[in-house]
């Protein structure tokens, strides 16, 4: 599990030390000020060789904004995912493949906060 | 008996000195004989006599690029030279292929995948078990 901490650790870092919005792992603090990105693991799928293994894992980043309407969050959104499409991450012991984005979501939540974001791919292999 | 895994296998080749293959995640080795058929008149079974035997196969895994494994069976191929295969079921059992040919090998690349790579072979001679 360890690995996912170094994923996780390095995706959120890259994303908070590119972007201009705040960034939180997995969720906000509660006097989080709107707008900001949000990065969580979704799952993700190991896959070996007889030498060694890969890691094929998905995240969601986001952008969640108070607007009435998504525009503004669809506009930082835009910005992260400039910063997160083929990201080169450093992660120990493996090689970063490829992070992609796979899909694109867009919706207002039941307190009409607006979720713009994208569900990641990360592809990486032992060294 | 017992049933064991197959984390532990690998494909080693051997062309001067022994080589590992990386990034390989499986492989199998397909032997088969044609028996001379021996039926008479006066016979209500077919018979046969054993014959001369065969042996094929193949392995597949990721591609890597700089590994001298997989360089080697690639110039192999290309140069349409012979080289000793191990299969490796674990770290101590394995299939010896004394003189094998490297028959068919498929390199592929695809934009939403990883690259991977494929060989066939064809034994020349016996195959052992040790």
């Amino acid at each position: 599990m360890n690995d996912l901490l170094h994923i996780g650790s390095a995706l959120f870092n890259h994303i908070k030390n590119n972007g201009t919005i705040d960034c939180y792992y997995r969720k906000a603090k509660q006097s989080a000020s709107v707008p900001y990105c949000l990065v969580y693991f979704m799952t993700a799928n190991d896959d070996y060789t007889f030498n060694d293994k890969s890691l094929n894992a998905d995240y969601v980043v986001k952008v969640i904004s108070d607007k009435n309407f998504p525009e503004e969050a669809i506009r930082l959104y835009g910005d992260i995912h400039e910063i997160v499409q083929d990201a080169s991450l450093s992660i120990p012991s493996y090689n970063v493949i490829r992070l992609r984005r796979e899909s694109i979501l867009e919706y207002e939540d039941q307190f009409h906060f607006w979720n713009i974001g994208g569900l990641y791919n990360l592809d990486i292999t032992q060294q | 008996m017992a049933a064991f895994s197959g984390t532990a296998g690998s494909v080693t080749c051997h062309t001067g000195g022994t080589i590992l293959s990386a990034g390989i995640s499986e492989w199998s080795l397909d032997g088969s004989m044609s028996p001379v058929e021996t039926t008479e008149f006066g016979n209500t079974w077919d018979t046969y006599v054993p014959s001369v035997r065969n042996a094929t196969g193949s392995f597949s895994g990721n591609k890597e690029q700089a590994d001298t494994g997989q360089t080697a069976l690639m110039n192999s191929f290309l140069g349409g030279s012979a080289i000793i295969l191990r299969l490796y079921e674990n770290a101590t059992k394995y299939w010896l292929v004394g003189t094998a040919y490297i028959t068919g090998m498929s390199p592929t690349t695809s934009v939403k995948g990883k690259g991977e790579i494929s060989f066939n072979w064809q034994a020349s001679g016996p195959v052992t078990y040790n």
